[in-house]
């Protein structure tokens, strides 16, 4: 074939592609500037930073009341854990996962099923700490990428779902599964496991994009004669697993990634120290995987505060002065700002009513108070084992520099074994609106039950959550008045809303339960 | 089926008393993490309860392997979650770790007298609003089953003080501590109507009310005056006129109300 030929072959394919609407190659580049293409949800944060922020503005306050259901898609299996995964959403195709590790494409516009891949797995898949699903799948050029709860990480033809490659991550048989999105930049597929709370060590392993092949990992837990064993008290570091998603810096060339917490979870008193890198955020060259720096939240945790909430990644001006900074709302009741190039500590304040420490000194590091170590009889201490937030995801608008987080009011009564959660009638979740560069409280809508579900904010001045039971809702995102919302009527959804557009016309899709409901304007 | 019920039954104990083909007892230990992680957030640490209800005397009740079983396949229906990745030694673990925490909040310390206690049933005018194996008023808790749930001395507690230690609600998953049950509530409306019932749903938005005649109300927050908890209340009556004797026979007989064959 001479290359006149060859151009010509070429047009014709991505004319076929483009004439079905799907054409489904989504390069680096397209990633890089995700923010320019709001009609696709690329990546699991909406964009690298995680922002989770749209500059769609058709469905705005002064619309949204006219917001309504247009389809929903009932998951193919009824059995199973609830739905978790964040859509991803690419030249009119959607992908989500159902639960354990279902990947459905769907047509963005009707809902209606394009293809479907399930891997084959054994019937005794161990994922002890974690639930049997799923957070999502990456796209990069023409393949979706997803990790397994068995511990694999799957590559798929992004057109029609057939399998290009699978690794095994880590064995299943030493308690590591995945139920995290991957992370795809440059090349290269990022993933985590789970199982911390079983021993598993935690870590981050990267992969060829194209083969498969591992091309670094990176422990979060410390050897014995390795950096940070000092911090263990003679015991070998265990858990600290990356059981959720990071984010990326494509000019520092760095992931950044939250740490589970140490193993076992309670007590605490057979790993004496601060239990380095757990409870932490480390940032990693993504090239070599080494770390570049850590941040410790919750030195020695012994509530079982995870740190793996999603890293925001913003820039702003701190006392007069540009910085790139990357936030976190901490499991642990406080809200972090972090210079993202050193690690150094900017803010921190508690964006819940915390009980457990004086507050943060000016490294910030936890100033506890006594009531941290539990009694035996118990102790009453706000956050719950669950957190002030947990592996839902936050939003950040970049056009009011506002951090928006679904938070935990929700108590337990912790002693030096384990935990019992107060009742739902004395606790309570809100959305709250965080100055993003201190994390004081310009707002908040207050819900009647803590509750599961990811923040989306829209340059129509929107911020999209819901509640714990069911009602999916658009607040102001200045004010947080409610705007609309709309009875989906589930006990604990877990859901991650977000909005697309096909055709011009704008979506909202969140998944609840066993469906996912796209709304558009009426 | 009678013989080889008790034989199988023999063999079970048999083969828990040897413990694993090394010959070692079931691993206490891991059983403990086990519980901690899976099971301790909806039943309590030591397993009296929470969420769940107490489950530490359901291995003696039941047998290990029934137990066992339960575990691994869940209650459909209930929020109890099926555990199907566990493992047969794991599951023997965690039967084990739940039979070593005895009875710590709840023994049999009421002693009464069953069938005695059915006609203190039947005399108060229970059934009216409860329903047993089908019969009865619907306004309060169906007791069917009831004993293999909760032991005769809890039983003797709600009788005297009925709102005070209302259940939560079970829920699939492992976190929340969900709603208290048969919590009364007083709503007024805007135009000073008022409504006492028990919630029978809410979300952040609505509320569902019960009356005391069983009547629903279907409130709109946004459209009352008010809207408080009555918390420690309960239609039901506190059985405060009852004597010890009844009392006891009374939470003898709703302890014997276990799981009817379906």
């Amino acid at each position: 074939m001479n290359a006149l030929k060859r151009v010509l072959a070429l047009a014709i394919v991505m004319a076929a592609g483009s004439a079905a609407g799907f054409a489904q190659n989504v390069p680096y580049q397209r990633l890089l500037s995700a923010d320019k293409t709001p009609q696709d949800w690329l990546t699991y944060g909406g964009d690298y930073q995680s922002h989770r922020f749209s500059g769609l503005k058709e469905i705005n306050k002064a619309d949204v009341a006219n917001l309504r259901p247009v389809w929903i898609y009932q998951r193919s299996q009824a059995a199973g854990e609830f739905i978790e995964a964040t859509p991803i959403v690419a030249d009119g195709l959607m992908y989500i996962v159902e639960p354990p590790s279902t990947v459905t494409a769907l047509d963005a516009r009707t809902g209606m099923k394009i293809w479907s891949w399930s891997p084959k797995m054994a019937k005794d898949v161990k994922y002890i700490g974690l639930h049997a699903n799923n957070r999502g799948v990456a796209i990069l050029d023409g393949t979706v990428y997803i990790g397994t709860l068995d511990c694999h990480l799957a590559a798929l033809d992004a057109k029609t779902g057939a399998l290009r490659w699978m690794v095994e991550v880590e064995k299943n048989s030493d308690n590591h599964a995945i139920s995290a999105n991957p992370l795809a930049i440059d090349g290269e597929v990022i993933i985590g496991t789970g199982g911390g709370d079983r021993d598993a060590r935690g870590l981050l392993d990267a992969f060829d994009a194209k083969t498969g092949k591992r091309l670094w990992r990176i422990y979060t837990v410390p050897n014995k004669d390795e950096p940070g064993a000092e911090t263990w008290g003679g015991a070998v570091g265990n858990g600290g697993d990356v059981w959720n998603g990071g984010s990326y810096d494509p000019e520092l060339n760095l992931v950044y990634y939250g740490t589970g917490n140490p193993s076992p979870a309670f007590g605490g008193k057979t790993r004496p120290g601060d239990n380095l890198y757990t409870c932490s955020l480390l940032a990693v060259d993504a090239t070599t995987g080494k770390m570049k720096w850590y941040f410790q939240f919750t030195p020695h945790d012994i509530h079982d505060w995870d740190s793996t909430q999603i890293p925001v990644l913003f820039d702003a001006s701190v006392a007069g002065k540009p910085r790139k900074l990357v936030a976190l709302a901490n499991r642990n009741g406080f809200y972090y700002v972090l210079d993202r190039a050193t690690g150094e500590f900017v803010a921190g304040a508690p964006y819940i009513s915390q009980n457990w420490a004086k507050g943060l000194d000016d490294k910030g590091r936890p100033i506890k108070l006594p009531s941290y170590d539990p009694a035996p009889t118990g102790t009453l201490t706000n956050p719950s084992t669950s957190g002030a937030n947990n592996w839902t995801a936050p939003s950040y608008d970049p056009e009011n520099n506002l951090f928006y987080v679904s938070a935990r009011e929700l108590s337990a009564v912790f002693t030096p074994t384990g935990s019992n959660f107060q009742s739902g009638d004395s606790a309570y979740g809100a959305i709250r609106a965080l100055e993003a560069t201190t994390g004081k409280m310009k707002w908040q809508y207050r819900m009647i039950a803590p509750a599961w579900v990811s923040t989306l904010s829209t340059a129509g001045g929107l911020v999209f959550s819901g509640d714990d039971e069911g009602d999916f809702f658009a607040l102001d995102a200045d004010t947080g008045k409610l705007l609309w919302s709309f009875p989906m009527s589930g006990v604990d959804p877990r859901d991650s809303p977000v909005t697309y557009a096909v055709g011009g016309k704008q979506y909202v899709v969140i998944s609840s339960i066993n469906i996912y409901a796209a709304f558009a304007l009426h | 089926m009678i013989a080889a019920a008790v034989l199988i039954g023999l063999f079970n104990a048999a083969a828990f008393a040897a413990g694993d083909p090394q010959g070692r007892g079931p691993d206490l230990s891991t059983g403990k993490q086990l519980f901690d992680a899976s099971c301790s957030s909806c039943h309590g640490q030591d397993a009296s309860g929470g969420l769940g209800p107490n489950i530490q005397r359901i291995p003696a009740t039941l047998g290990d392997e029934a137990t066992a079983k339960i575990i691994k396949g869940g209650v459909p229906g209930t929020g109890m979650p099926a555990f199907a990745g566990l493992t047969d030694a794991q599951l023997m673990q965690i039967v084990a770790h739940i039979r070593s925490l005895g009875n710590s909040a709840m023994g049999d310390v009421a002693t009464g007298d069953p069938e005695k206690g059915q006609a203190v049933y039947d005399a108060n005018g229970c059934a009216n609003c409860h329903i047993v194996n089908g019969v009865g008023g619907n306004l309060g808790p169906d007791l069917t089953g009831i004993g293999s749930l909760r032991p005769a001395d809890f039983i003797r507690l709600e009788l005297q003080n009925p709102g005070g230690n209302l259940p939560k609600s079970p829920v699939t998953g492992i976190t929340i501590g969900k709603w208290t049950e048969y919590l009364m509530f007083r709503a007024v409306t805007r135009d000073g109507h008022a409504i006492e019932g028990m919630r029978t749903a809410e979300s952040t938005l609505e509320i569902v009310l019960e009356d005391a005649k069983g009547n629903y109300h279907s409130l709109h927050k946004a459209d009352l005056r008010s809207l408080e908890k009555e918390s420690g209340k309960s239609f039901m009556p506190s059985q405060t006129s009852l004597s010890d004797a009844d009392l006891n026979n009374l939470a003898a007989y709703v302890a014997s109300l276990k799981a009817a064959a379906q």
